[in-house]
């Protein structure tokens, strides 16, 4: 299989709100993550939901595991190879093993492997202690953690995630995105993954593939690598911005501010190293300090 | 115990997972308990054949109908949990029919818990009166052939006065007078026959020996006066008359007040009308209920189902468009007047939502909304087709009261019930899973 999922010219318009989603390309190859990210109102959403096939695009060239579906039995056959977990969750109820079993009875997996096929699950995303617990017994990490598992059991091939670590506290989130990068890694199990969030450089972490949208367009799509350009741009929040201010000024550099941050770009002939080492030997106190050359971040 | 039902749980979820979210497991004791509670009811009540309304009958009803209502509440909240289309999101169950049919199944074996106490209370009334009348019947035919037979002391045969409109002999009854015996035509189903021709029948004298012994034991039941206690000595005063030299007829003219004889013949008929009038006005009018309610209650799942199984916001612009439709169909409806013209109004609706429901091939929210209301629309469709089947029929049975109703939905209901949830499975495909499957 080439693609998990590719389409070419995805159009949705919503005539009230007059937005505009106008994507040029998406493709999706096994055993990749990739994230989509961009400002609130940007098309994030409605993307991920057109690829889900939750929403029909008006105008666009799909091809869902080498296949364009036409009919419903087409979509039938998608639905049983993909899966997608909406930002908000939808409660379910009994407990996590019995949801798995339900899920597992469901998906016609023979009773003999059932127990088998719970076993790996609960232990990949190490909830074994947690089976016997119920929705309202554990925390929003812990929840989409359980809905993962549910989900995996089907064994889908796409997986469409909207915001899934929106709600979640930066322990839970690294693990969540832990959880994710370690399923694309087997070979025997071809697993496309894509996901939106406001989380940039977690995403950008384990994304292979970047999607970033902008007024319903995307603007960037691709590997994040080959964002990286001769010059490198840095993205700083220092205790005294005077200080900084009058020492870019010295120096020559251009910076933009961004909320309580300066997004500098440096000229070829300095690294970011450099730069850092110069800040430090003037002794301007940083406070963060990131090098998104090859990040989207620069891109907002 | 809790491991127990945790094993029994496990092993249903994993060997059938789409009767697992109806959950028989958990709701079929339940219904056992409820009706067991329902058929206590219906034993315990005391039955009076004479009275209408039994007591108590009513309120424990309710009540049952009140415990079965909490039943259906927790049923209901479990389908909305674990609908396989809720909770799954879009994954295509096939077998998922399967759920369906148990839902509606399970519906309507609820909706007859609060009937049970009745139709047990009813049965045992049934039972009560077709003992005593077998009893009476019995009876009075026994005090009836022990006068019939006989000759009175001037040796002459009482003759049968035969009414003039000749009813068939089967249908006659005697009625006793001092003088005579008269024959009358009987107005309901008990039947007495005995002779077909005007001379008595002839028996032997042991077997008139049994009569009169039969007569004399039934007699004394009723407190009967009677001269004489002795069979024999009945046999002897009464000199047999010995027409053929061989055989016996005799007079067992013995009775002090034949008109006893009578008042329990009465009291015998009277019972009879009671109980018809019982049957008629209170056993009928229970059954035309509970079919009734029964409809009510597939309709009433049926819409459940589609609540459960449809977005939200699919049902609710179905349930307005229909509404709006019914309200635009019953204003035109009083501006034609014509009953016919009517019925082609309601017939060329049902079309129209049937083509703009399965005609295009988007799945948009007409297309939807036009699915789930074409599935609500097959009872009315199904009820206006057995209407027409009906009127015929009716007027050929030549019904002129209120009956008539009663009478329809007694036949059209089971049959507009069964027809609605099977036709369900040729729409179920299209309603429930393209719709969820296509994006919108």
């Amino acid at each position: 299989m080439q693609t998990i999922f590719s389409a070419t010219d995805i159009i949705k318009k919503y005539k009230k709100s007059n937005f505009i989603l106008d994507v040029a390309k998406v493709e999706l190859k096994p055993n990749t993550i990739t994230g989509v990210v961009g400002e609130n109102g940007n098309g994030k959403t409605t993307l991920l939901n057109v690829i889900a096939g939750n929403i029909k695009a008006e105008s666009s060239l799909f091809t869902y595991f080498d296949k364009t579906p036409t009919t419903a039995n087409n979509w039938i056959a998608i639905r049983e190879k993909t899966a997608f977990i909406p930002q908000r969750i939808p409660r379910w109820y009994g407990s996590l093993r019995q949801n798995l079993l339900l899920k597992a009875t469901l998906e016609n997996i023979p009773k003999a492997k059932i127990e088998n096929e719970l076993e790996q699950v609960l232990t990949f995303l190490n909830l074994k202690k947690y089976a016997h617990l119920k929705w309202s017994e554990i925390s929003t990490g812990y929840r989409l953690r359980f809905e993962l598992a549910r989900i995996l059991i089907g064994k889908p091939q796409l997986l469409v995630l909207d915001e899934p670590i929106a709600n979640l506290d930066i322990n839970a989130q690294q693990q969540f995105l832990s959880d994710l990068k370690s399923l694309t890694i087997s070979k025997d199990y071809p697993i496309a993954i894509i996901l939106s969030s406001q989380q940039l450089h977690e995403i950008e972490t384990v994304a292979d593939e970047m999607i970033f949208m902008k007024e319903g367009k995307s603007i960037f799509s691709g590997n994040k690598d080959s964002l990286t350009s001769d010059r490198s741009t840095i993205e700083l929040l220092v205790e005294n911005t005077v200080e900084l201010e009058s020492f870019l000024k010295i120096k020559n550099i251009e910076f933009l501010k961004r909320g309580v941050y300066y997004h500098i770009e440096l000229d070829n002939s300095i690294t970011s190293n450099a730069f850092l080492k110069d800040l430090i030997l003037h002794t301007i106190e940083i406070s963060y300090y990131r090098n998104i050359s090859n990040s989207t971040k620069k891109l907002f | 115990m809790k491991e127990l039902y945790k094993k029994i749980d496990n092993s249903f979820l994993k060997n059938n997972p789409f009767q697992w979210i109806i959950g028989w497991h958990k709701f079929l004791p339940l219904f056992f308990i409820l009706a067991i509670i329902a058929v206590c009811v219906g034993f315990l009540i005391p039955t009076k054949i004479y009275t209408y309304s039994p007591p108590f009958l009513e309120p424990l009803s309710f009540f049952i109908g009140f415990l079965t209502l909490l039943v259906f509440v927790l049923f209901v909240v479990r389908q909305i949990r674990f609908n396989s289309y809720r909770i799954h999101y879009k994954i295509p169950y096939k077998k998922s029919i399967t759920t369906y049919f148990s839902f509606i199944l399970f519906i309507l074996l609820l909706a007859i818990i609060p009937f049970i106490p009745m139709e047990v209370y009813n049965y045992r009334v049934q039972n009560k009166v077709d003992s005593i009348t077998t009893d009476l019947k019995e009876d009075i035919e026994t005090l009836n052939s022990s006068t019939f037979f006989f000759i009175d002391n001037n040796n002459k045969t009482y003759r049968y006065v035969k009414n003039n409109k000749s009813p068939a002999i089967d249908k006659l009854n005697i009625v006793f007078t001092d003088s005579s015996v008269t024959i009358n035509k009987l107005n309901y189903p008990f039947t007495y026959y005995y002779h077909n021709n005007d001379l008595p029948i002839t028996i032997t004298k042991n077997e008139a020996l049994k009569k009169i012994s039969n007569f004399l034991k039934v007699a004394k039941k009723y407190d009967i006066d009677i001269a004489e206690s002795n069979p024999n000595v009945i046999f002897n005063k009464r000199k047999a008359y010995n027409r053929n030299k061989e055989k016996y007829s005799y007079n067992l003219l013995v009775l002090k007040n034949k008109q006893q004889v009578y008042n329990i013949k009465n009291a015998y008929s009277n019972m009879l009308r009671n109980y018809q009038k019982y049957e008629g006005d209170y056993i009928m009018h229970d059954k035309y209920i509970l079919f009734g309610f029964l409809f009510f209650a597939t309709i009433l799942a049926l819409l459940l189902w589609i609540f459960i199984s449809v977005p939200f916001a699919d049902f609710g612009f179905a349930v307005l468009a229909g509404i709006l439709i019914a309200i635009f169909v019953g204003i035109l409806a009083v501006i034609i007047g014509s009953e016919t013209y009517i019925r082609f109004l309601l017939y060329l609706v049902i079309i129209a939502i049937f083509l703009i429901a399965f005609m295009s091939k988007e799945n948009s929210l007409l297309t939807r909304i036009m699915k789930i209301l074409s599935q609500l629309l097959i009872p009315v469709f199904v009820a206006l087709l057995f209407w027409e089947y009906f009127d015929k029929y009716s007027y050929k049975l030549n019904y002129e009261n209120h009956d008539e109703l009663y009478y329809f939905i007694r036949d059209a209901f089971p049959i507009v019930i069964l027809l609605t949830i099977v036709s369900t499975v040729f729409l179920y495909k299209y309603i429930y899973r393209n719709s969820r499957m296509l994006p919108k």
